[in-house]
């Protein structure tokens, strides 16, 4: 298990023994050994005692492109957009979204993850946080390239930005290198982009494709300040509001994915969101297909039962069997020590293993692994 | 159910219960099904029902108003619409620097929407009929690359025969749309001051500005066009008080190549004036040890078989002959060797075909004048 010692703000990630890669790439720690050989990735090796080999993040990832490069015969496959929301607050959206995200890169697909909640939760919990100003990273000798500067509005080409339109490659982070998920970061002015929409839409300009638009011209290249055409999964982090922001990631979502924290108001979320798909779908002929994950799922208490039975018999197409269990790590993982994921902070975890079946079914449910 | 039944026969029973059992009295909307479009179609659709909402080219009530009024041939404040062919760039107007990104950018939201903003123009004083681009000089190439035929204009107040006058009030105007950039007014302030067009003192007062940050942002224009270029595109790492440090490098005739590599160091470290100017300090405290460069070409000198010495050439025309033998080396022949050495440098400067010809004759010259002597 990776620990992390905290050097002012700076967050310096132990390295990862073979073990733990292998658990987190779910395989075994000679094929692990075999494709360092292989690959010819650089990996550090302990200076005394034994020669144990030292896996950095980045190490990980590498290992994960480099697997699935070999693994597929025809690696261009399309795109998928997904968004991660419920009209709820703490039903574990953004927990969810980062630990999909990461997982989705081991699986060696190239992520975009782009956080549409102002509050930059998200943001933070990648190792970025939101206010650090310039100076403060110098005084503190925090590296420049953790600042946020952009967000997505910045990315919109009628986003009114100081210093004019922002691209992608200006907005995005790489929290764990070249290979891992790829982050388009949030900060507190993002909900001005709520606000240009809203202006649009009150000056008769038809803001919801604004955003559809963009991600399409992004996928089909058509767009030199924001290429997505590279990544194989774009996903969004969309706050809980009902707004114009999470509406055009929504339209532009070939998949919602809706976490459900087995309670009552969150049964009923699920029927908010619905509503929003069912106009949506009336209005565009088009909307995300829904996809529900349990979570803080407790098979011992009668009343998660209880919603459990309600949810899988009234969206039965859109439960995923794979759920996640009420879990002490989760909490743990936020204690702010830290700048990873669960699944990477505690690999062979119950909730590692959980998310990481999660994050299989729902890339089968997205055509995106073969069965 | 007995009260001492598992949790495991609770849920076992929960699940075997009648769908139809009445469970909670919430209504739950679910989500839609049916055939699906893709985000193209969408897109699409989108696209036609704007086409076919006007058969004309979507402008706004200001616009259409401006339209009509064009028949009465007279300007107004609305504006009008002019054929494009009429309209034409001005040398002084205040941007530098277009970047194509941004004419896609304003042209596709020409294309999607309409034409925001009217471009000012003013009378071009040599040719009536026609006008300058006083400001949207932007969007008037915008609406070039749409192959449009007029542009929505209105007539503005400039001397277009003044530099200085066309300038301050194209800088006002278009400052107002989208911020000239630093690196621009820079360039366009030492272009004024240089032609006699105005003087520091008036640009600071017409714009102002302090006369100090005059002198300063005149910096700019002492780099070359790919250096200006580089910098623009990363306008905000090259505030005229970094320009103001990098500016001797151009003075001193360094190569292009040598300040972009300069230029890419301050945004790849993301150097501050105070970082950079340090960076600079070491740099010209390197620059007097710097190890010289390797020759273009170097021909040994022989004396028999044995190699006696070098001639060498290098890239900043530099010769260099060593002789490593000097045993023999007396005091007579060195003090001659500096005339064999002028000899031979006349000799290169020189347009003559046969150049050992040349160094010969001038010889025979300079023995004839040393023995005269």
């Amino acid at each position: 298990m990776p620990e992390t010692a905290i050097l002012g703000t700076r967050v310096i990630t132990k390295p990862f023994k073979v073990q733990a890669v292998a658990q987190l790439l779910a395989t075994t720690n000679d094929t692990v050994r075999r494709m360092v050989d292989d690959s010819g990735i650089i990996v550090a090796r302990q200076e005394s005692g034994p020669k144990t080999r030292l896996f950095s993040v980045e190490n990980i990832f590498e290992l994960a492109r480099y697997r699935a490069a070999k693994r597929s015969k025809n690696p261009k496959k399309r795109q998928v957009v997904a968004t991660v929301y419920a009209p709820k607050g703490g039903v574990g959206k953004t927990t969810l979204a980062s630990n999909l995200g990461t997982l989705f890169a081991l699986k060696g697909l190239r992520t975009l993850i782009i956080d549409l909640d102002f509050q930059a939760n998200l943001t933070l919990s990648l190792g970025y946080d939101s206010e650090l100003t310039r100076e403060e990273a110098s005084e503190t000798g925090v590296s420049l390239s953790k600042i946020v500067e952009y967000h997505f509005g910045n990315l919109l080409p009628s986003y009114p930005s100081p210093n004019g339109r922002a691209t992608l490659q200006d907005a995005i982070k790489k929290p764990f290198g070249d290979c891992g998920p790829h982050l388009v970061p949030a900060d507190l002015t993002l909900d001005r982009l709520d606000t240009m929409l809203t202006y649009e839409a009150l000056e008769g300009r038809g803001p919801d494709l604004m955003i559809p638009k963009l991600i399409r011209d992004g996928s089909a290249q058509k767009d030199a300040a924001f290429d997505t055409s590279g990544y194989d999964v774009i996903l969004f982090d969309a706050a809980p509001a009902k707004n114009r922001i999470t509406r055009g990631a929504l339209l532009a979502s070939d998949f919602v994915i809706s976490p459900v924290s087995m309670e009552k108001f969150s049964t009923k979320a699920l029927s908010y969101l619905s509503s929003v798909l069912t106009e949506m779908q009336e209005q565009f002929d088009r909307s995300p297909e829904l996809l529900i994950v349990g979570n803080f799922f407790d098979p011992h208490r009668i009343r998660v039962m209880g919603q459990l039975m309600t949810i899988t018999q009234k969206y039965a197409d859109s439960w995923l069997e794979q759920s996640i269990r009420r879990s002490e790590d989760f909490p743990k993982a936020l204690n702010g020590e830290t700048d990873l994921p669960l699944v990477l902070q505690k690999p062979s975890s119950q909730a590692a293993a959980e998310l990481q079946a999660c994050a299989d079914a729902l890339l089968k449910r997205m055509g995106m692994i073969d069965g | 159910m007995a009260k001492h039944s598992s949790d495991d026969d609770f849920v076992k029973a929960l699940r075997s219960r009648d769908a139809t059992a009445p469970r909670s009295s919430m209504v739950l909307n679910t989500p839609p099904v049916g055939p699906k479009k893709s985000l193209d179609d969408v897109l699409a659709h989108s696209a036609q029902q704007a086409e076919s909402a006007s058969t004309e080219p979507r402008i706004d009530a200001v616009a259409a108003q401006a339209r009509e009024a064009r028949d009465l041939a007279t300007p107004d404040d609305t504006g009008r619409f002019v054929a494009l062919d009429l309209l034409e760039p001005h040398e002084w107007n205040a941007r530098v620097h277009r970047p194509t990104s941004r004419i896609n950018e304003i042209a596709a939201s020409i294309a999607s929407d309409r034409q925001h903003m009217p471009l000012a123009i003013v009378p071009n004083p040599s040719v009536p009929g026609r006008y300058y681009i006083l400001d949207g000089e932007t969007r008037y190439w915008a609406l070039k690359a749409l192959k449009r035929k007029e542009a929505w204009v209105i007539d503005a107040d400039a001397d277009a025969a003044d530099p200085a006058a066309f300038y301050f009030e194209s800088f006002k105007r278009t400052d107002e749309t989208v911020k000239i950039s630093a690196i621009d007014q820079g360039i366009k302030w030492a272009k004024l001051i240089e032609g006699n067009f105005a003087t520091p003192g008036r640009v600071a007062a017409e714009l102002s500005v302090s006369p100090a940050t005059v002198s300063r942002m005149i910096a700019y224009a002492k780099f070359s066009e790919p250096v200006l270029d580089f910098m623009h595109a990363h306008a905000d790492r090259f505030p005229y008080s970094v320009a103001a440090v990098l500016a001797p490098l151009a003075e001193n005739g360094e190569s292009d190549e040598d300040i972009l590599n300069i230029c890419q160091k301050v945004v790849d470290e993301q150097f501050s004036r105070r970082l950079l100017e340090s960076f600079m300090k070491e740099r010209s405290k390197a620059d007097n040890k710097r190890p010289r460069k390797s020759a273009l070409f170097a021909i040994p000198i022989k004396a028999g078989k044995a190699q006696v010495g070098s001639f060498r050439t290098y890239e900043n025309g530099a010769l260099e002959f060593k002789v490593t033998d000097t045993n023999a080396f007396s005091d007579d022949k060195g003090r001659v060797l500096p005339t064999v050495f002028e000899a031979v440098s006349e000799a290169i400067a020189s347009d003559s075909t046969d150049f050992l010809e040349d160094i010969m004759e001038r010889l025979r010259k300079l023995k004839a004048e040393g023995s005269r002597a």
